[in-house]
């Protein structure tokens, strides 16, 4: 598989040539990003916070689940759906960005997360649906998963900062010095 | 978020000040401040017929959904604040 070939052709595509052309699109898909992202981070705490035993404590947790992860899933496809969009503007120096690179890896451990989640609590889910908290392995995933969106949101940021074409191409040095013209002789050179 | 919403705003004060997406959404915050005030003064007084009657008035319902859309808004123009040309001659940072 060529990786570098991908990258530019999804650059050169129709899509990504016209959210990189528009004067709006690339910010307002990002704004979109941001509010899948809020809503994917903001239910999941509900739910990490639950299973830890620090909020909602009254509530059976199946009931909280089952009302709250579709919105999570639905809010997960607008982070992932714009993401892509973004993600194809700039393909190839996105790919080789390391904080980039960390957010996958963070989101694949989330998942990974998850299927622990079902593999050892969401097995015996039950005999602590309407405990105050999970036992030791669901805080310990209530814990990570967290943690693991917090580095996810965070690593986003960072490859926001770290690959926008302001941090990539600094503007050139003005190459006219206006005082030439104002006092008629040339300033010196500074010095070295 | 207050807190580190002043940080930046100290930190580079020409950014955030000098844009219309930063003014419109400060403007859309107060909106809502005043929207939520609203509501818990409405639910206060009224515990005991909001679960049954009030909840179900079209006016109400009407007022969720807009403050829903407001905190949008808020999202959207907090990113826009770096993109403050997508609004043209209106933002101040495109005429310096």
């Amino acid at each position: 598989m060529d990786i570098p070939a991908i990258l530019k052709w999804l650059e050169a595509s129709g899509l990504a040539t016209h959210i990189r052309e528009s004067l709006f699109l690339f910010p307002l898909i990002e704004a979109i990003h941001v509010i899948g992202l809020a809503l994917v981070f903001g239910t999941i705490s509900v739910i990490d916070l639950r299973l830890l035993g620090f909020a909602s404590t009254q509530r059976s947790f199946q009931r909280m689940a089952s009302d709250i992860l579709k919105w999570t899933w639905v809010a997960f496809i607008l982070a992932a759906l714009t993401g892509t969009l973004m993600f194809i503007t700039n393909a190839t120096v996105y790919y080789h960005n390391s904080f980039f690179r960390i957010k996958m890896i963070l989101l694949a451990l989330s998942g990974l997360n998850m299927l622990a989640f079902e593999l050892t609590a969401g097995r015996t889910i039950h005999d602590w649906d309407k405990a105050t908290a999970a036992p030791r392995a669901g805080r310990i995933v209530g814990a990570l998963s967290l943690a693991l969106w917090m580095g996810v949101i965070v690593m986003g940021r960072l490859t926001g900062f770290t690959t926008s074409r302001a941090a990539q191409a600094p503007p050139p040095p003005a190459s006219v010095n206006f005082d030439d013209f104002l006092q008629g002789t040339p300033t010196p050179p500074p010095p070295k | 978020m207050l807190g580190t919403g002043i940080l930046m705003i100290i930190g580079e004060p020409v950014r955030e000040l000098v844009t219309f997406s930063f003014w419109l959404k400060m403007f859309l915050v107060a909106v809502s401040t005043v929207i939520a005030v609203g509501f818990q003064r409405a639910l206060r007084k009224n515990e005991h017929r909001w679960e049954e009657v009030l909840v179900n008035r079209m006016s109400i319902k009407s007022m969720a959904i807009l403050a829903f859309v407001i905190w949008a808004c808020i999202i959207i123009l907090g990113r826009l604040i770096a993109y403050d040309h997508v609004w043209g001659s209106w933002s101040p940072a495109t005429k310096a």
